[in-house]
């Protein structure tokens, strides 16, 4: 059941879709509250960073994905997810920390809402990896959004990624790793500031890639690195 | 029986007070109030308005046969670009004019509404355009977010049941003195200073063109408009529309004018395609078209032709100034920074710097 899903349907009118995750899947389909409060979050998310998505060289499509994005600010997760099509929303998790979103139960009823996979940044164990956890929860459905600086940039200058982006790609090939460049966010909610100025920001989805054979994990992450940089131009 | 209240008994009640003060206050000011609105019965929507959006609609609906005509049947002697251009700007002035017709329709309140929102997604894109700094944040976020609703809601509570105490005295001088006093110091209290006037400057100006400016549009309707010496018994919706329309129209005109008989360019540098030519023909024009529509103002037909060549002559500084701050900041429209059609400020920046003049003409000449 569960593989009829990950078929790769082209084009963006690739909407034949089961609303919530089939009955195979191992993680709670969302109750109709949660699936309005998503709804909610992604409309006050467009609102605020009065965001435009381009797709360049690809298109959306529920294959199994990995979004990896430059980050500058809190927004970042919650925007990239509502930029979305509504049915890709809902198969895919932005990746957040467990300390923070797991502190209430409404903090924890939000971040379900939005999809958002918990890891615990200071539970980290040998075989309890947050790239193995990852891979548990993606199952054969979901797709991922990742910032792979690990914290936010200062000054909007990226800084080098860390290696979790290598080994998702090293333990699922044929996970399609699309580079995506959040231009503005910096400026709508800057680090260390609570209230956001609603201004205009630009998303930039580009073309997917993937670990080569034998490619070393430094050089793989400098492209990767180089792959979203590549979009800021275009 | 017609009162006329004074400016002078009006005076102290205009600006610092809250409507609820005036509400509950003075019986003699609220029943000169009462009697200045009963004396003068105003329709909302009149004749006059109405015929004047179906001619508007009328013609929009031949541009746009026209330019299904051009793109679907393409002749060597046009240039596909531009009959391009002509779809698109014929498809927001659909807009525009859809959105005129709805906000009018929601009376006042839903006519400031709707500039408000206008305002607020123009100085959206403007600020994303210009360079900002961490420093400014707290001033950009108290300009979005509380400048510019004030400055509608201010102009809004002339709506209120007695609509002679308007806050104009304050309205008027909130942005340019009270928020450009304001900006600076709130970014001097962050303590960056680098750039700092620029800065300012930057934050200041998009008040001032994209808030400010703006909102003496929506402000037309809450005036007491007088004709003759005695109070016009026509629609203010009716004002503002013909407002609009004269300032798109001049656009256009002037446009036309520059490419059939453009020699001169003005400021090369700047906008290739606005000419002396463009200017005086482009104005003259719109004031010729003005004249004929002057049963939707309360201008007799010469007074409606100069008001019409004003705006047209206003528009036009708005267009080659906001031309000369893109091509500054290397933009060539402000919604290419987002999609590849132009965005709202392209649209508004004529109506911008027209709206204040046209106000200010119009409420000191034509109003009591």
């Amino acid at each position: 059941m569960g593989s009829l899903v990950t078929v790769a349907l082209p084009g963006p009118n690739s909407s034949n879709l089961p609303n919530s995750s089939p009955a195979t899947s191992r993680a709670k389909p969302l109750t109709r509250l949660q699936r309005w409060t998503g709804g909610s979050i992604a409309l006050v998310a467009r609102l605020v960073s009065g965001f435009t998505v381009r797709w360049v060289d690809c298109q959306p499509d529920t294959c199994q994905r990995v979004y990896f994005a430059n980050h500058t600010s809190h927004l970042d997760a919650v925007v990239l997810w509502a930029c979305l099509p509504a049915e890709l929303r809902l198969l895919t998790r932005p990746v957040a920390a467990a300390d923070y979103w797991g502190r209430t139960k409404f903090l924890r009823y939000i971040a379900s809402s939005f999809n958002a996979m918990l890891i615990d940044r200071k539970q980290i164990k040998v075989h309890q990896s947050p790239v193995e956890l990852m891979i548990r929860e993606i199952e054969d459905i979901y797709s991922l959004i990742v910032f792979p600086e690990g914290s936010r940039a200062v000054d909007g200058e990226m800084s080098e990624f860390k290696s979790g982006l290598y080994y998702l790609a090293k333990k699922r090939p044929d996970l399609e790793l699309m580079p995506v460049y959040m231009d503005n966010m910096n400026r709508i909610l800057p680090r260390g500031e609570f209230l956001p100025v609603p201004l205009l920001s630009s998303i930039t989805i580009g073309h997917p890639i993937f670990l080569e054979s034998g490619e070393p994990k430094s050089d793989f992450l400098l492209r990767a690195r180089d792959a979203v940089r590549a979009l800021k131009e275009c | 029986m017609l009162v006329t209240p004074s400016w002078l008994t009006l005076k102290k009640w205009v600006g610092m007070f809250p409507i609820w003060l005036a509400d509950t206050g003075d019986d003699i000011v609220r029943q000169i109030a009462q009697a200045a609105v009963q004396g003068a019965p105003r329709y909302w929507l009149n004749f006059n308005t109405i015929t004047l959006a179906g001619v508007v609609l009328g013609i929009l609906a031949i541009a746009t046969i026209v330019g299904r005509y051009l793109s679907q049947s393409p002749s060597p002697s046009i240039n596909p670009a531009m009959v391009q251009r002509f779809v698109l700007r014929v498809r927001a002035w659909w807009l525009m004019w859809a959105m005129l017709v709805f906000g009018l329709l929601l009376h006042k309140t839903g006519t400031v509404v709707l500039f408000f929102v206008l305002s607020f997604w123009a100085l959206r894109e403007f600020i994303t355009m210009t360079p900002t700094r961490r420093g400014d944040h707290h001033a950009l976020f108290l300009s979005l977010v509380i400048f510019t609703p004030l400055q509608y809601i201010l102009i809004g509570l002339g709506s209120t049941a007695n609509s002679v105490y308007d806050y104009y005295g304050l309205y008027s001088i909130m942005i340019p003195v009270y928020a450009s006093l304001f900006i600076p110091a709130r970014i001097a209290f962050s303590g960056d200073h680098k750039r700092f006037l620029e800065r300012s400057a930057q934050i200041q100006a998009g008040l001032l063109v994209c808030v400010y400016s703006l909102s003496y549009a929506p402000a037309l309707l809450y005036l007491n408009l007088m004709q003759g010496g005695k109070p016009w018994l026509g629609s203010p919706a009716g004002l503002l529309f013909f407002f609009v329309l004269i300032s798109q129209l001049a656009e256009v005109l002037q446009w036309s004018w520059g490419q059939l008989a453009g020699r001169h360019i003005i400021a090369s540098e700047i906008s290739g395609s606005r000419t002396w030519e463009g200017l005086i023909g482009g104005s003259l024009s719109t004031g010729i078209i003005g004249a004929t529509l002057y049963w939707a103002t309360p201008f007799t037909i010469w007074q409606a032709a100069l008001m019409s060549i004003v705006v047209a002559v206003m528009g036009f500084a708005g267009g080659l100034t906001m031309s000369a701050i893109k091509r500054d900041r290397g933009v060539k429209d402000y919604g290419s920074l987002v999609l590849g059609h132009a965005g709202v400020l392209d649209r508004i920046d004529t109506l911008c710097f027209a709206a204040p003049v046209f106000y200010h003409l119009t409420r000191f000449l034509f109003s009591a």
